[in-house]
């Protein structure tokens, strides 16, 4: 069979247009079988420096505080909650490490007390966490909270984060807790 | 006559006036909303520095009930402030939208009513020639245009972008002989310093200078039989087991001074008797004399012979300054200016760590300071400069804080920071770079300790994520552990060939060292992010900023005994003949001995808070506070 120019240049621009149309396909569907990448910070890493506070693009800061009440020890003296070398367990202002009142202190049972972290207040600084850390189990963790990240491409905390401890994870593991050992999917 | 058609007739002036109305609405809705961001931005509830000074007040006097309400009106206020703002932004932004929406609504509306059919112009025709000419000539203006706001807008806000040109032009315009620009202003007076006691001094001090030289000028072996003379005498005489003592590292004459960031070698150990135990300085009892600092900075006194050594900086200024220890007089500032390479810039550092964080050092001939901009200078005992070069800005978040050390001829630098972390060594005579070797680590505030193990003198560094060990004279890694992970502030302590490194949220490691290092234990109760370790026979003590210290047993790990005080710690301990030297962030020292119980001598109060660490010369101690330096004797 003779074929002419015209035909084959023809046949040609439609074998080009049928690839790359099932290469497009292709790579769209191997990537929705993959799944999406959120940013996420390892709380092993985080030194809470205090930028996720200032440095996320989103006011207030989509990092949160979150408590992992499995490991909390419900203290009476809550590193997390009460400034070091508090002198009486109140909640005056004085006593208070949160800058912003976002953790609710409620009593159990003697000596034991809950401590709720009120999202809306909560403004990611990490001074809770420090102090927990420093004195208590670490059951109050860093988080970026996805219903709140924009997801950036870069993310502006990843960048000015001084300990690398933000990375992207996938939507399996978008919350990571340090020390929590039965790996509980939120 | 009837159609379908209706022609709408519009009311012009109501939609013109609804569009104005809206337009200046949504205009100064606008400006509030970006006023009430900047403030946001401004007011932080996170570091709120007054509140938390009028707490640290409240500690002190814990019955005053007037502070107490006024800490807690204060932290309402900002609290509302700040909650108020962030509402009213996302409430103004709401309204924006709207005024936007209803202006669109409105322009369009008053412009489709005044839609008139097109004319033609009955104007000349134009020269579609000329239009074109016209049209290169804008096209090609606009563009210069844009590359020239597009390259002013990436200067202004590309900090280093800027800071590189700078740089780049000043080593461009420096010419060699511009760099030796060290203005001395107030020159040594030898008259004055020439007291009966300090002409001592300074003989015994010549004689040293002298000695270093014949040592330099022996062989080797020679050198090491001299060294093991007279610190065997001072051993003997000593309750405890001094580290490298009986080693050449650190010298005779170093360790009759106090030459570098805690003592000789960075070894915590000062080698000095008869320390005073005792002092007042709210009634300055026991306080020889007592200077004011011109500028604060977070580094701590070198001595050697008569002189004490400090530095101090702020964004603009770099000055080290040499004191008479016995008088307290000021002999001389040299201010580090016009280095060839130095950033017109200071880097932005924190509060806490400063400009000047790393403690100058000195070899008995020239003392030599480094800065938070990588400027490094070496100056002889009469302030001249000797030589003075920029090691390029230290990237590093808080301020470069690692201190300098000297063996022989040669200046380490630990100089750890985010794009390239190495460690060199410098020439003391000229500058030159005489080894450098690059580490993969990440910034890390310790500094390098030397020490002798296993015959072989060492320089041991910490950072994350590893220990490791340098060959001294010609930087050749000699062994790394991964061991050590986040922000590393402590030094490493060594003895007995094993190195104890720790760091806070990591671990406390003893490690012995080798070709292939191991992990000897490993503890997690107590760890420091500040205050570096210290080691006395098989005691091995460690201070955490919060105040706990904690006795260990060097070999197993054991805690011995642990002691919490109310105030933390970030000034490391020395062991000075027995006796543990631990200054609190209060001013406090606690002194107690460097033994397997706790047994307290005393707690002198300086009256003023420190965080730098003492240093210890002829029975007297000298302390660098917040704003003044002290020498307590007895």
């Amino acid at each position: 069979m003779k074929k002419d120019r015209r035909e084959f240049i023809n046949t040609c621009f439609r074998f080009a247009a049928g690839a790359s149309i099932v290469g497009v396909a292709g790579v769209l569907a191997s990537k929705s079988a993959k799944g999406d990448y959120f940013w996420q910070l390892d709380p092993t890493k985080c030194t809470q420096c205090g930028r996720c506070a200032t440095s996320c693009v989103v006011t207030p800061s989509a990092v949160k505080c979150i408590h992992v009440y499995d490991m909390c020890g419900y203290c009476d003296l809550c590193g997390g909650y009460f400034r070091p070398n508090v002198k009486n367990l109140s909640t005056g202002a004085e006593n208070m490490l949160c800058p912003t009142g976002a953790i609710k202190r409620t009593y159990v049972e003697d000596p034991y007390f809950k401590y709720e972290i009120i999202d809306d207040l909560c403004i990611g600084c990490g001074k809770c966490v420090k102090g927990c850390g420093a004195f208590g189990n670490g059951s109050l963790q860093l988080q970026v909270s996805h219903d709140l990240c924009v997801n950036c491409n870069e993310c502006a905390i990843a960048r000015d984060c001084p300990a690398d401890a933000f990375k992207r994870v996938p939507l399996e593991e978008a919350y990571q807790f340090a020390g929590f050992k039965t790996n509980k999917k939120i | 006559m009837k159609n379908k058609f209706k022609i709408r007739k519009t009311n012009l002036s109501l939609w013109r006036n609804i569009a104005i109305i809206a337009g200046t609405f949504s205009f100064i809705i606008c400006m509030l909303v970006l006023v009430n961001y900047i403030q946001i931005n401004r007011i932080d509830p996170v570091n709120t520095e007054l509140i938390n000074s009028l707490v640290q007040r409240l500690e002190e006097n814990p019955n005053d009930n007037q502070l107490r309400e006024q800490i807690r009106e204060m932290d309402l206020l900002v609290r509302k402030a700040y909650f108020t703002n962030q509402w009213q932004v996302k409430a103004g932004g709401y309204l924006l939208l709207l005024g936007v929406i209803v202006t669109a609504i409105a322009l369009q509306m008053f412009y489709a009513g005044k839609q008139k059919l097109p004319q033609i112009s009955e104007e000349e025709e134009e020269n579609i020639v000329l239009f074109k000419e016209k049209a290169r000539k804008w096209i090609g203006v606009g563009g210069f245009g844009l590359v020239a706001i597009t390259l002013l807008i990436a200067f202004l806000t590309h900090k280093e972008l800027g800071n590189q040109f700078t740089q780049a032009a000043l080593v461009a315009q420096t010419t060699p002989e511009e760099t030796s620009d060290v203005e001395v202003v107030e020159p040594i007076k030898e008259e004055v310093v020439k007291e009966e006691p300090a002409k001592e001094e300074e003989t015994k001090e010549e004689q040293a200078s002298e000695e270093v030289q014949k040592e330099e000028e022996k062989p080797a072996e020679t050198v090491v039989e001299e060294k093991k003379a007279e610190p065997a005498e001072k051993k003997i005489e000593a309750p405890v087991t001094k580290p490298a003592s009986s080693a050449s590292y650190p010298t005779k004459e170093m360790m009759a001074n106090f030459p570098a960031f805690r003592g000789a070698g960075g070894q915590g150990v000062s080698y000095q008797k008869n320390i005073p135990t005792d002092w007042d300085g709210a009634s300055g009892k026991n306080v020889l004399w007592k200077v004011q600092v011109p500028i604060h900075a977070y580094n701590s006194p070198v001595i050697w012979g008569d002189k004490l050594f400090l530095s101090g900086a702020n964004a603009s200024q770099r000055e080290v300054y040499c004191y008479d220890r016995n008088n307290g007089k000021l002999l001389w500032t040299a201010k580090a200016e016009g280095i060839a390479g130095s950033p017109a810039k200071s880097p932005e550092v924190t509060p806490d760590t400063g400009h000047a964080a790393s403690t100058v050092t000195t070899d008995g001939k020239s003392v030599f300071a480094i800065f938070a901009n990588g400027d490094i200078i070496a100056l002889d005992f009469n302030g001249k400069q000797k030589w003075a070069k920029n090691l390029g800005v230290p990237d590093n978040h808080y301020g470069h804080s690692s201190s300098l050390l000297i063996y022989k001829e040669k200046l380490i630098v630990q100089f750890d920071h985010k794009k390239a972390a190495k460690v060199m060594a410098l020439s003391t005579a000229d500058g030159a770079e005489l080894w450098s070797t690059k580490r993969k680590v990440r910034v890390s505030w310790a500094s390098p300790v030397i020490a002798e193990i296993g015959g072989r003198t060492e320089v041991i560094l910490a950072a994350d994520p590893c220990v490791a060990s340098y060959d001294v004279n010609t930087g050749q890694e000699l062994w790394k552990l991964d061991c050590i992970t986040g922000e590393v502030g402590p030094s490493v302590a060594v003895g007995d060939g094993i190195v104890y490194a720790l760091n806070e949220y990591a671990s406390l490691v003893a490690i012995k060292p080798g070709e292939s290092p191991e992990v000897l234990w490993e503890a997690y109760d107590y760890l420091s992010d500040v205050p570096s370790p210290i080691l006395s026979g098989d005691n091995l003590f460690i201070v955490t900023s919060y105040g706990a210290v904690v006795c260990y047993d060097a070999k197993s790990g054991e805690i011995r005994w642990e002691q919490e005080f109310d105030s933390g710690f970030y000034a490391s301990p020395i062991l000075v003949d027995g006796n543990v030297y631990l200054l609190d962030r209060d001013g406090v020292m606690h002194i107690f001995k460097a033994d397997k119980e706790y047994q307290e001598i005393a707690a002198p109060a300086l009256g003023e808070k420190s965080d730098m660490t003492p240093a210890f010369a002829d029975g007297k101690v000298y302390i660098r506070g917040e704003k003044h330096l002290y020498c307590i004797g007895k």
